[in-house]
């Protein structure tokens, strides 16, 4: 299910595997990145949360270097850690190996935007919008971040995965709501 | 004006000092150790062939045997993965050393990381939970009596970086008075498949910035480092910091340095006044072409700089953790260490890098760091006077 600023964009509770919903979703988009074929599971589902939350927004006043990206996750890359695992004694992919890092998908992120900014990946046990408070204001006030996408992504299986991404600005705007711990909290539990 | 955004969150109120620290490698587990070896310029890469079927490659390893007896007489009761007790070690050296209470709830412990307990992952085996960084920080942080909610940072080579400066910026909002950062990895056949695939191990030990360098050496390590508001007996602190991102490819540096440039620009807050630059120094071809550049294009070419990593090489998340403890040293100790490897200048731009230590007053210094997603990080470092 997708989820966005509270409306329900897609459903299919029929197929709820990622391997063929990621790519129905990637074609509903139609992004035409071809890049997306070569990412692994976390950057694939991380890259699709960013693509619905920033189609629609006019990025252009913000500064691409003052825009941070800030990611948790619990599940780090464990499906691609399995994955390399089982070809270390048969012939290892630099193209899996990579992926064995959950900071490429701020790396993804980062090409497909432009963004320049401030980079954080952090694993925790589960979801806390606290955290996530605490990290945008600080970036807020030690740094020269403007903009800030931020949230939760963790992907342990095709059928136990989850992303939650805000996009997160210093100044407010007619779009804008305060940042709080609860705000996150509703959207995260829809 | 500067306001607290422009200087960096820094005010005079908020000063984050270095109060303790500890550094494990192959040279030895107190930083008292390690530092004396690079004084005599000694190596502690050796040829190993630990995993598979690779030929005997240079790698630095920690001596395991002598971890685990000085484990037992610390925990006797519990038993500990090969990750766990180079984090747990360093930890406890770095707190012995120290009148921060773990206890407290302004204390946070942060755990740097880029491959954790990776070794428990076998082939058709379920994953224990231990594989789950986060529980690996809530042993660790369990076993030495912390309250606050440990932090994990896993941000490829950046990460030991990031994570100090994470705990600076803790400190400046209030929200922790003390935040103890503990770098660890270790050489796994996980980790030496990965590089080997990438064709960037070197085939002999390390030669970061040297013409004939023909890539990095695996080290393992870990590095804890006690960050406090309050100043203690010695007097280093972290003054500012930035991380960028190149936007430009997930596995090669930028050919410009752009991230690098940036996320060292905004550390430098204007200021350009450095004495020394430790270097991220991989002796990979491409990382070294790229922080020349970066240097280069930063106009501070002309800085001695130095690469740690011919000591003990490439120790991932615990490298910048490891690295800003010796540039403190270098600055308390008034020395320039030198980059171990480097005979023959052969980087794309050119670097003043140090081949003979020598004396001189430190009192600014920038440490840089670099890792594979396009992440870049910066620091830098100033004597208290």
């Amino acid at each position: 299910m997708v989820i966005s600023d509270g409306r329900e964009l897609y459903s299919d509770v029929s197929n709820p595997d990622f391997k063929s919903f990621g790519k129905d979703l990637y074609r509903k988009l139609k992004c035409n990145y071809p890049k997306f074929f070569k990412m692994d599971t976390l950057c694939k589902l991380t890259f699709l949360a960013n693509e619905f939350i920033t189609r629609d927004i006019d990025l252009t006043p913000y500064n691409k270097d003052k825009t941070a990206v800030v990611l948790s996750s619990s599940s780090s890359t464990l499906d691609t850690d399995t994955i390399f695992t089982t070809t270390i004694h048969a012939i290892p992919s630099p193209a899996v190996f990579v992926y064995t890092l959950p900071n490429i998908a701020i790396g993804e992120l980062s090409i497909r935007m432009g963004w320049k900014g401030e980079n954080l990946f952090l694993i925790d046990e589960s979801f806390h919008p606290e955290n996530i408070v605490d990290q945008v204001n600080m970036l807020f006030t030690a740094s020269q971040t403007e903009l800030c996408l931020t949230g939760w992504t963790n992907y342990l299986s095709p059928t136990d995965y989850h992303v939650s991404l805000w996009l997160i600005s210093e100044h407010k705007n007619v779009q804008t709501r305060k940042l709080t711990s609860m705000e996150l909290l509703n959207d995260f539990s829809v | 004006m500067l306001n607290g955004k422009e200087n960096g969150g820094c005010s005079k109120h908020n000063m984050s000092y270095i109060t303790s620290d500890n550094i494990i490698t192959s040279l030895g587990n107190t930083t008292k150790e390690v530092i004396s070896n690079i004084e005599k310029e000694t190596t502690g890469i050796d040829y190993h062939h630990p995993y598979l079927n690779y030929t005997k490659a240079p790698i630095s390893m920690v001596n395991s045997k002598k971890i685990q007896e000085e484990i037992i007489g610390i925990f006797s009761d519990v038993t500990f993965t090969r990750f766990e007790s180079l984090a747990i070690l360093s930890l406890h050296n770095a707190l012995k050393n120290s009148i921060v209470d773990a206890g407290s709830p302004k204390t946070l412990f942060i755990l740097s990381t880029t491959k954790g307990n990776i070794e428990l992952l076998k082939q058709g085996v379920k994953p224990s939970d231990q594989i789950f960084l986060h529980n690996t920080a809530q042993k660790i942080a369990g076993l030495f009596g912390f309250i606050a909610r440990p932090v994990v940072v896993c941000n490829a080579c950046i990460s030991g970086v990031l994570a100090i400066l994470l705990a600076k910026r803790y400190i400046d909002s209030g929200k922790y008075d003390d935040v103890v950062v503990t770098g660890v990895d270790i050489v796994t056949e996980f980790v030496v498949a990965g590089f080997e695939s990438f064709k960037s191990m070197s085939e002999k030990p390390c030669k970061p910035f040297d013409a004939n360098r023909d890539g990095l050496s695996l080290g393992e390590g870990a590095g804890t480092v006690i960050i406090s508001r309050r100043k203690k007996s010695e007097s280093i602190k972290i003054v500012s910091g930035s991380s960028a991102n190149d936007a430009n490819h997930i596995s090669g540096p930028s050919r410009t340095g752009e991230g690098l440039y940036l996320a060292a620009k905004n550390a430098l807050l204007n200021n350009h006044k450095i004495d020394f630059i430790s270097a991220h120094g991989t002796a990979t071809q491409y990382n070294d072409d790229m922080e020349s550049h970066a240097i280069n294009r930063l106009q501070i070419n002309e800085i001695p700089v130095n690469s740690f990593k011919g000591y003990f090489g490439h120790t991932l998340g615990a490298a910048g953790v490891i690295e800003i403890i010796l540039t403190k040293h270098s600055m308390l100790n008034n020395m320039l260490y030198t980059s171990l490897g480097m005979e023959n200048a052969g980087v794309a731009s050119p670097l003043n890098v140090i081949t003979h230590k020598q004396k001189k007053t430190l009192s600014r210094c920038l440490k840089l760091s670099s890792g594979f997603g396009g992440c870049n990080a910066a620091i830098v470092l100033e004597k208290d006077e």
